[in-house]
């Protein structure tokens, strides 16, 4: 898009369906998912990319949806924690979080679904998911319980979890 | 937090890309990522009234080694030379360690996907991995407007404080960093509060020895100054010196009395800001003579 007017129309596709959206260009991909496109997933915390409460995957990668304008976001595929890589992918997540009681307040728990997605789909050893999920903060301090239920969801890879619900 | 309001223009080449900038200049800015501008805009301390989103311009992620000249497009993107295509290009595989371990520094993953290398040189911000390497291997930047192209010291590029001489019209292309001697090790420290915060002192080391014997190093410190340094006094030093490794304490003393010449970023407790700054060199030479 170019523009000499302070908004425009972008399309994207979101968690798999094509959108198109008209946005100011000063708003953000995570106010135009909250606001315009019902995603209740995306927060925005901080809006300095400091607590990746906002993170969801903008062409399979983790980004930090404050950080973006809506308008870079034309033609890209945003998946946010609502539609992860699969569903069954996103139930034996949350069976995990439910599972090592992984969130308390629950406010930044889209974004590290989200980061946990990443870190199953490259099935990343144990102390590189703990550097991946320092991108993000847990106000409540509850990290402990988040590296567990990720180290679980390392190790079983099959379907105990799935027995476990 | 909204940014004051601002023009968009997304050009498809870089052609469009230098005129709109003479178009807009001075009062426009290039978006490459976004990482540093965006939170920037978000705190209105910069309003810029037209954003040239380069992006989209063909060209500007490659990056290549050839002849001992590794390449690197601005919009190549942190993470992208932590893993990925920059593994088959061919490096020294010492190189290629150390570029890990400095790119996983920066941020965090979320900002490491967005954040670019050119954007980083163009910022120069004190504390960015990317000035420090730079400026340790010398890095010839690629500078374009619609005057030409051309190709500059990067440290003759930088300016003050976070700034750098770049005209209100150029655009940064990439940088070619020569790796001179394939035999070099490195080694890297860096100090940081915590995870993901921004360093307080960092080091970069390329080195060759004999068994524990230093022949020559390069020795850059960044972070703590006011812009990232070679300690040419303090290669020289350990070169002529020949020193063995094992003399540590001896070596620590050596680097203490070369960083209390230095003049620290503003600011900052310049004693403290030194110590911080022994104990990155120390690591990081340290790292290069364990290799």
């Amino acid at each position: 898009m170019t523009t000499e007017q302070m908004s425009g129309h972008i399309s994207f596709k979101l968690n798999g369906r094509e959108q198109i959206v008209s946005v100011d260009t000063r708003t953000s991909l995570a106010d135009e998912l909250r606001e315009q496109c019902g995603m209740a997933s995306v927060r925005v915390g901080c809006a300095q990319g400091e607590c990746g409460t906002c993170t969801i995957l903008l062409d399979g990668m983790p980004i930090r949806a404050c950080l973006l304008l809506a308008v870079q976001a034309d033609g890209a595929h945003v998946q946010t924690a609502e539609a992860l890589s699969s569903p069954d992918m996103l139930a034996r997540i949350k069976r995990a979080f439910k599972k090592h009681k992984a969130l308390q307040c629950g406010y930044c728990t889209p974004g590290f679904l989200v980061l946990v997605d990443y870190i199953l789909r490259r099935a990343l050893p144990l102390d590189e998911a703990r550097h991946v999920l320092s991108s993000n903060l847990c106000r409540c301090t509850g990290y402990e319980p988040i590296v567990s239920a990720v180290a679980d969801l390392l190790s079983s890879r099959g379907d105990e979890l799935g027995e476990l619900q | 937090m909204y940014p004051a309001p601002f023009r968009y223009h997304r050009p498809m080449t870089l052609q469009d890309a230098l005129l709109l900038l003479v178009r807009y200049a001075p009062n426009s800015a290039i978006l490459a990522g976004g990482q540093s501008l965006i939170p920037l805009m978000n705190l209105r301390k910069v309003r810029p009234g037209t954003l040239i989103d380069i992006g989209r311009i063909p060209g500007l992620s490659r990056m290549s080694f050839s002849d001992g000249v590794f390449s690197v497009g601005a919009m190549v993107r942190h993470q992208s030379l932590c893993e990925g295509e920059v593994e088959r290009l061919g490096l020294p595989i010492c190189f290629l360690r150390v570029l890990k371990q400095i790119g996983s520094q920066i941020g965090n993953l979320a900002i490491r996907h967005r954040g670019t290398f050119g954007g980083s040189l163009a910022l120069a911000n004190p504390a960015s991995q990317w000035t420090l390497l730079s400026v340790l291997l010398d890095a010839n930047v690629v500078i374009a407007s619609t005057r030409g192209t051309r190709r500059q010291r990067y440290a003759d590029v930088l300016g003050p404080p976070a700034q750098t001489w770049l005209g209100p019209d150029e655009v940064v292309l990439g940088a070619d960093m020569r790796l001179s001697n394939l035999n070099e090790v490195f080694g890297f420290a860096q100090v940081a509060p915590s995870a993901g915060r921004p360093a307080m002192a960092f080091s970069l080391v390329a080195t060759q020895r004999d068994d524990d014997r230093i022949l020559n190093c390069r020795i850059a410190i960044g972070a703590c100054t006011p812009r990232p340094l070679r300690l040419y006094s303090l290669e020289n030093e350990l070169a002529n010196s020949r020193r063995a490794w094992r003399e540590d304490i001896a070596l620590a003393d050596i680097i203490r009395s070369e960083v209390g010449h230095l003049q620290m970023i503003e600011g900052t407790d310049c004693r403290y800001a030194r110590e911080i700054a022994v104990a990155a060199i120390t690591r990081a030479l340290k790292q290069a003579m364990m290799q």
